[in-house]
């Protein structure tokens, strides 16, 4: 009897331990990402573009830009940023620092980490570091994309994060082209800016944009949620809208983030509080109250008074806020940006958030 | 002098029997009213003072030789059992027994009458074996508490006992005075308005508390017997000797004068918490003066039901009681470290799973 109870509690552990090993696909990928190592996990399923029902939108020969003017200048500023910095577009280059945000070292960090999440999800990541006005930002990266896929710099099936630092203008603007249109949706983006911000607004750059690789090579992988077909045209700019999959996903980038020793210390401290309120609760309790042996016929207040004496006011300022809650998170309202086309015709999803 | 409690049909033992409320033939069944058993009778009383025997008349003896008599009739005393003429030692707080040689149940005069006449008495309305069955399956829903716990075996030492309490009328004039503030925030315009209202506040109360009880025994621990509380005051009975039949009785050890300090502390927390639950409505609240006058309106030494248990566990002696009439047990029961350690695990391997799931499902 007491060797089956025993046997069923290493059972019941055993399965635990798999439960927790088996089910971390971002879990594991962070395990990778301190020790610097980069590995393929085989239960990662990379889409192929058969894969999908809907073919990538690819630019139409009668396209006519109606952002044509927000689009020149988005241009002007791409190719000042790079004249600025010597830089030119090319195949290899991750990450574009026009801004000198990132050493050398940890560009590479992120370019390393950013191949490897390329080769889970088989597309393209692209990220620029810039300074620029909020409005411009959705244009600049229309651009960045138009000019890296022209040359063929960039596979057609592209998510690209725009990380702007200028003083008054602090955001991030992500967006999918191609298959990342469908996978990584605006209601997906939504959940990214989530949970990317959190790392800015922690002043831990580097990881902030490792993670945005991460979650765009995760959602090209997760099929459920992103509806097989556009069932809503009725985005102005080109593009599709996507039945929304609104889910209270709240958690989820806490979750992803919880890290294992979590996991094992919450535990112990839920045991270790139980067990010693158990053991405190261990004996008898007085069952009497104050009004136990009152007789309530006979006893009461004999005299009671109340007196007003003066009243104090102290007023603090506050404005009224402008409805926005600043730099907290908010999964449900919508940020700007949202899809839309590029000059060259590209459809893509997007998303951005000030920060 | 001794009481026995005999059968008027067959001259066997005759015990209390808690669900009958009357006494009863151990031998012929035979019931027979409280009332009906043997009375302490008053001439006797007279009679074995007069031989100063068992007490020592005060006047004649000097303070020297009080003092010595006192402490030999404080360790213990002698009685004759009437059924068997045996010799009943007792320690001399006891004033109800069973004869250890023949087993029927006596009561002892000199410790029942006088000013150490119980005025009233709640009877045992839980038998030996509810109370035994209670004690099992206390112990049984003890969530660490040992399976070995209170075993048969042991539960046979179970002891009821008729235990000395004074149960005081108190009467309380409590008064506080305090200062108290409300506090309340709005918004004018792109101000926050924080408004404090001050206020003097004054209770008094007159309140009449029935029947407090603290216990008189010296031996029983004040605390343990506190939380045998609270008993039915509205079976409480005049008292006779029939009811202690069967059972164990002590005479009080403490006077109601000596435990009045300890009551009159309990009422007056219970006149202050009064007071304060009739300050309602404020933000903050700050005593300035808390006072109280208590007075004893009238005592009542009172013999109330315990239940009582000494139970040893691995070598540790423990003691357990149980009140005679509600079946309430109090004592702290010994810890399994095995059940611990059960419990630990489900809780750990409870929150883990779900912490493992959670985090999987939202991943």
């Amino acid at each position: 009897m007491k060797k089956m109870r025993v046997c069923r509690l290493f059972a019941g552990i055993g399965m635990l331990l798999l439960l927790t090993v088996g089910f971390f696909p971002c879990e594991s990928v962070r395990a990778d990402q301190e020790t610097g190592e980069v590995t393929l996990e085989s239960d990662w399923v990379t889409l192929t573009p058969e894969d999908s029902e809907e073919a990538p939108v690819v630019p139409e020969e009668d396209w006519e830009d109606p952002y044509a003017a927000e689009h020149a200048r988005a241009a002007q500023i791409l190719a000042d940023n790079l004249s600025a910095t010597g830089m030119t577009l090319n195949g290899e280059q991750r990450i574009y620092d026009f801004y000198g945000k990132f050493s050398e070292e940890e560009q590479e960090e992120i370019s390393n980490w950013i191949i490897a999440q390329e080769l889970k999800g088989n597309i393209s990541i692209r990220v620029f570091v810039a300074e620029m006005n909020a409005e411009d930002e959705k244009y600049f990266l229309e651009e960045c994309t138009d000019a890296l896929c022209d040359n063929g710099y960039a596979k057609e099936d592209m998510a690209i994060m725009l990380l702007n630092l200028d003083a008054y203008n602090r955001g991030v603007c992500i967006q999918g082209y191609g298959l990342c249109e469908i996978q990584i949706n605006d209601d997906r983006i939504e959940y990214m800016l989530d949970d990317i911000i959190e790392w800015f607004l922690a002043d831990d750059y580097v990881y902030g944009v490792k993670l945005f690789a991460q979650e765009a090579a995760y959602y090209m992988t997760v099929e459920e949620m992103v509806p097989s077909l556009p069932t809503d045209t009725t985005r102005p700019v080109g593009g599709t809208t996507y039945v929304p999959y609104y889910k209270d996903n709240s958690f989820k980038g806490k979750m992803s983030r919880m890290p294992w020793t979590m996991i094992v210390i919450v535990p112990v401290l839920v045991a270790g509080i139980g067990i010693f309120l158990m053991v405190n609760n261990n004996g008898s309790k007085k069952t009497t109250t104050d009004k136990t042996y009152m007789e309530n016929d006979t006893s009461g207040l004999t005299a009671q008074r109340d007196d007003y004496i003066r009243t104090s006011v102290s007023k603090s300022y506050s404005p009224r806020s402008s409805g926005s809650s600043g730099s907290s998170r908010s999964s449900g309202g919508r940020s700007s940006g949202g899809g839309g086309r590029s000059g060259g015709g590209r459809s893509h999803s997007g998303g951005s958030r000030r920060f | 002098m001794v009481i026995d409690f005999k059968c008027p049909q067959c001259g066997g033992g005759m015990e209390y029997d808690s669900e009958l409320g009357k006494l009863q033939c151990r031998s012929c069944q035979f019931e027979q009213a409280v009332e009906d058993a043997p009375e302490i009778e008053e001439e006797e009383i007279v009679q074995e003072l007069f031989d100063g025997s068992t007490i020592p008349d005060e006047s004649e003896f000097s303070n020297e030789v009080e003092e010595k008599e006192t402490s030999v009739y404080e360790e213990e005393q002698e009685f004759m059992c009437e059924s068997c003429g045996a010799a009943i030692v007792t320690e001399p707080e006891v004033s109800a027994t069973h004869c250890p040689y023949c087993g029927s149940a006596v009561a002892f005069g000199e410790r029942l009458q006088g000013k150490l006449a119980p005025d009233k008495v709640i009877p045992f309305t839980v038998s030996k074996e509810e109370a035994k069955a209670g004690f099992r399956k206390w112990a049984k829903n003890g969530l660490l508490t040992p399976k070995d716990f209170m075993t048969e075996k042991r539960l046979g030492e179970i002891i009821g006992i008729y235990v000395p309490f004074w149960l005081y009328d108190m009467n309380v004039n409590a008064e506080a005075d305090c200062n108290c503030t409300k506090k309340r925030s709005y918004r004018r315009g792109d101000y926050i308005i924080h408004e404090t209202k001050y206020y003097h506040v004054y209770r008094r109360a007159n309140l009449n508390f029935k029947k407090v009880p603290a216990d008189a025994s010296v031996k029983l621990d004040d605390a343990m017997m506190d939380l045998l509380e609270p008993y039915d005051y509205r079976r409480l009975r005049k008292f006779e000797p029939g009811y202690l039949a069967g059972f164990q009785a002590e005479k009080y050890g403490v006077d109601a004068e000596g435990l009045l300090p300890r009551i009159k502390e309990r009422v007056n927390g219970y006149a202050q918490s009064y007071l304060k639950s009739t300050i309602k409505g404020y933000s903050t609240t700050t005593y300035n003066n808390q006072n109280s006058v208590e007075e004893k309106q009238q005592e009542y030494y009172t013999l109330l039901p315990v239940w009582l248990l000494t139970y040893e566990y691995k070598g540790e002696k423990m003691l357990y009681a149980m009140n005679g009439q509600t079946g309430k047990v109090v004592g702290t029961p010994p810890v399994s470290w095995g059940r611990v350690a059960k419990w630990i695990s489900i809780l750990y391997g409870g929150s883990f799973a779900l912490l493992t799931l959670l985090a999987y499902f939202l991943v």
